[in-house]
């Protein structure tokens, strides 16, 4: 009877080995992929490499929609929508997840997806948070109906009007398109907003007038954030909002082989702390030893931050970075407005606007 | 940045600025990568985390201070890495009467110095292999240490486990390339081990503190040997009669001096799923360093296989492909793993050579005894070696019959494990012991587990540091 259950026991083990095989070819892909991988990729995200927070890595991010997908609520994972949204957005778009997955999962676009989802399910959302009160050279008033705050900007340096509606602009955006006219608020010449979640700081009416020049020739401008909408509505322009990664999109271009896309608005805004570039400074580095294309020069804000006696300095430094290994900067292109401020006068390079390439 | 609420959070970003305590981060820090930590997320209901705060120090300074406070509070601290320990190092125990802090040193991740003459370099413990291996190939050198999860784990995790990498015969274990530890003990006093290449100052402290898995301290940088990076790099690959003569081959090479930097050899099972083999197994070498070097081991290598061994040779094609996949074995996982009822582990042990062959019988037929239960295939690889003995690497795949897959993975386990003490073989090689291989290890130190205790109430008297772990 051995040598009976010996074969069974051998056929029974051949029909198992056939099945994993059948299973490994038959599983499926995102996110779910992504919550039973070892996070092979979060090397390669610069999210996760700048905050070391395993909750943004791209596997954290895909597991947050996984368990979603599973049935549990989102108070159960996250608590609130706030986290939720929060951990959603932590993606530059730049794709490197995707170039070093074995399954190719477009993790960057998956997110977009579900803020799409996100923002079509809350778009009757009425209510929104209480509106921070800033004090100092600011005075509030406070719109009850909506509960939004306009600011009137008085001081020596500051003149104009600002509408704020702390820790829920999106909320406020998509709801209510058209509250700004509704509210009247005149142009805004110049913004200082202690929020770390602004990249702005403040601009310059400089900066704004130049932004105004250059998005004029646009007949549409297409943005990825809603606070950047907002900011260039303010500045008298037509804004489409988009949720995709300008990155992705960007990078789908034809770029000539020396160009190097400066990027300083997207990963300035969502990595408010510390940047991504200037830590890889400081570790000798520059981001492109990694493949990165996209560099993001941390703009004036960051200039300053990190170097406060020496904002310019860091920006020759990126340049001689930029330029050193014999790699000949021929183009910078730049969505932000500091580049052409900081930058253009060190290096001569051509400087363009990524809405030019659209 | 992450909002925090809890008056905890509150009192440590007074000196800690990145904290969060949000259900989202608490929920992902509570576990590491073990695979029943995956199991149980797959088949059980979400609980609640067991862990209220994630802090991340930035400099061993403030981790201390850190320490200092939570021994004055009761507070208990779980160093984390990447998170991508597979044994349960990194999971935390359930809710107790004190808070539960996973401090993540992933902040701390950079080379602080580099010294090209010696050939050394301070590495802090928070950075990911693939960055500090990208960052000092930049600067011209390597570390020679490519664990297969390479890309997702942390330095600090490989000194806390005793880490090997695939190039490993050649370029050494983690142990074999550590000259100074420093870290933070469980009462918060910095300490540093000394600086040399090598001493006969009393015991080997750093060779003490490797391995502890976040039990003894927390390591937060260690000075490593680092090398030039390779001139040449050669490719073998061959067909073998049967596991045993390629052992027996293999043990030649090592034993006669030649150093490959890669060998290694899949067992009859894995040939046939892997490579298509209908008979015998496939052995692959991979040689690697400065040019005349590698060329003279290469050749050596290849001459012995044909004139004593009578080897296939196959070229360089299969040792190729196999290093342009070398990370790919880590994307299998979610394959299985995302199916119900299924199980996926491995299980990495060592022994000398005269018992690696009886002991990859043995721990084969495991298999057999889980017929009524469920399904279970042991695949094995050898894949390190050393003078006098090397490891085999099995992996596990199994299916449980019932719905009750956790207890089935436990049960598969305790086998495993049973069969391994009796064979008197190492129960783990490189992945560390963690949660998961707790009881063998405690049967199997005897007195050593009681002095083990000893120390760790002197280190640690309030028990704050990552309890429970190595049954401690």
């Amino acid at each position: 009877m051995n040598w009976i259950q010996n074969i069974s026991s051998t056929l029974k083990t051949w029909v198992f080995k056939k099945k994993v095989l059948v299973f490994s070819s038959r599983f499926e892909r995102d996110p779910q992929a992504c919550f039973y991988c070892p996070e092979m990729c979060r090397f390669s995200c610069p999210v996760a490499e700048n905050l070391r927070d395993n909750t943004v890595t791209p596997r954290g991010k895909m597991s947050l929609i996984h368990l979603l997908e599973k049935g549990n609520s989102l108070e159960t994972i996250t608590g609130t929508r706030e986290n939720y949204l929060w951990v959603l957005e932590q993606c530059t778009g730049c794709g490197r997840c995707t170039e070093h997955c074995v399954y190719e999962i477009d993790v960057s676009a998956r997110l977009r997806k579900q803020r799409e989802l996100y923002f079509l399910e809350h778009q009757q959302l009425t209510s929104f948070e209480q509106p921070q009160v800033f004090a100092g050279a600011f005075t509030t008033k406070t719109f009850t109906e909506s509960k939004c705050s306009k600011v009137e900007c008085k001081s020596d340096q500051i003149s104009g009007t600002v509408l704020l509606c702390e820790k829920s602009k999106k909320q406020w955006w998509l709801n209510k398109p058209n509250l700004l006219s509704e509210l009247h608020v005149d142009f805004v010449e110049e913004v200082s907003l202690p929020s770390l979640d602004w990249s702005w700081g403040r601009v310059s009416k400089e900066t704004v007038s130049q932004i105004k020049k250059v998005f004029s020739k646009c007949k549409k401008v297409w943005v990825e954030s809603p606070e950047t909408a907002w900011f260039l509505m303010n500045c008298g322009l037509d804004v489409r909002h988009v949720w995709q990664g300008l990155f992705r999109f960007i990078q789908k271009v034809d770029w000539d082989p020396d160009t190097t896309f400066h990027e300083s608005y997207h990963l300035t805004r969502l990595m408010p702390n510390a940047g991504y570039s200037i830590p890889m400074y400081e570790r000798g580095l520059m981001p492109f030893h990694r493949g990165v294309n996209v560099l993001d020069c941390g703009g004036e804000g960051f200039y300053k931050k990190a170097h406060p006696q020496n904002a310019k300095g860091i920006g020759e430094r990126f340049l001689f970075d930029l330029t050193k290994d014999g790699r000949k900067l021929s183009k910078l292109v730049c969505q932000s407005h500091a580049c052409i401020e900081h930058l253009k006068p060190l290096t001569q390079a051509q400087v363009s606007y990524w809405l030019d390439y659209v | 940045m992450k909002s925090v609420t809890s008056s905890l959070a509150k009192e440590i970003s007074n000196f800690i600025p990145q904290v969060a305590d949000d259900l989202y981060t608490l929920r992902t820090y509570s576990k590491d990568l073990w695979p029943r930590n995956l199991i149980q997320s797959r088949e059980e209901r979400l609980e609640s985390s067991p862990i209220d705060l994630v802090v991340w120090p930035e400099n061993i300074k403030k981790l201390s201070q850190l320490v200092k406070y939570a021994n004055e509070k009761n507070w208990i601290l779980y160093p984390y890495g990447a998170g991508s320990g597979v044994c349960g190092g990194a999971t935390a125990e359930p809710r107790g009467l004190s808070p539960q802090i996973v401090v993540d040193l992933k902040k701390m991740d950079k080379i602080e110095a580099l010294d090209p003459i010696s050939q050394t370099a301070k590495v802090q413990a928070g950075m990911i292999g693939q960055v500090l291996e990208e960052d000092l190939n930049a600067r011209g050198f390597t570390l020679g240490h490519f664990p297969s999860s390479i890309y997702c784990s942390s330095f600090g995790g490989y000194l806390a486990t005793r880490a090997a990498g695939q190039l490993s015969t050649y370029y050494g274990k983690i142990e074999d390339m550590i000259l100074a530890l420093e870290g933070v003990l469980p009462t918060g006093e910095i300490f540093n081990t000394p600086l040399a290449p090598r001493m006969s100052i009393g015991p080997d402290f750093s060779q003490f503190f490797l391995g502890s898995e976040g039990v003894f301290s927390f390591l937060t940088s260690a000075w490593v040997k680092i090398h030039r990076l390779p001139e040449q790099r050669s490719f073998l690959s061959f067909d073998v009669p049967s596991t045993e003569k390629a052992l027996e081959g293999v043990m030649h090479w090592i034993q006669s001096g030649l150093r490959p930097a890669v060998v290694r050899i899949y067992d009859e099972d894995e040939s046939r799923m892997l490579h298509g083999l209908k008979s015998g197994v496939r052995l692959l070498a991979i040689v690697e360093g400065e040019r005349r070097l590698t060329e003279f081991t290469a050749k050596t290598l290849a001459e012995t296989s044909r004139q004593y061994f009578r080897w296939v040779e196959l070229g360089e094609e299969y040792a190729q492909h196999w290093w342009s996949h070398r990370y790919d074995v880590s994307y299998m996982q979610q394959k299985i793993l995302s199916h119900r009822h299924m199980i996926l582990d491995t299980f990495e042990v060592s022994t000398t050579w005269d018992r690696l062959p009886s002991l990859h019988k043995i721990v084969k037929q495991v298999s057999k005894h889980f017929e009524g239960e469920g399904m279970l295939v042991i695949l094995a690889h050898f894949s390190h070696f050393y003078h006098c003995g090397g490891n085999i690497y099995f992996t596990l795949c199994g299916r449980s019959k019932e719905e009750k897959t956790v207890e089935f993975y436990d049960k598969v386990w305790d086998e495993l494990l049973n069969v391994c003490e009796k064979q008197g073989a190492a129960i783990s090689h490189h992945h560390g012991l963690g949660r998961l291989k707790v009881k063998s290890f405690m049967k199997q130190r005897g007195v050593l587990f009681d002095v083990l205790k000893k120390i760790k109430n002197e280190l640690d008297p309030k028990h704050i540091l990552n309890p429970k772990n190595l049954g401690l």
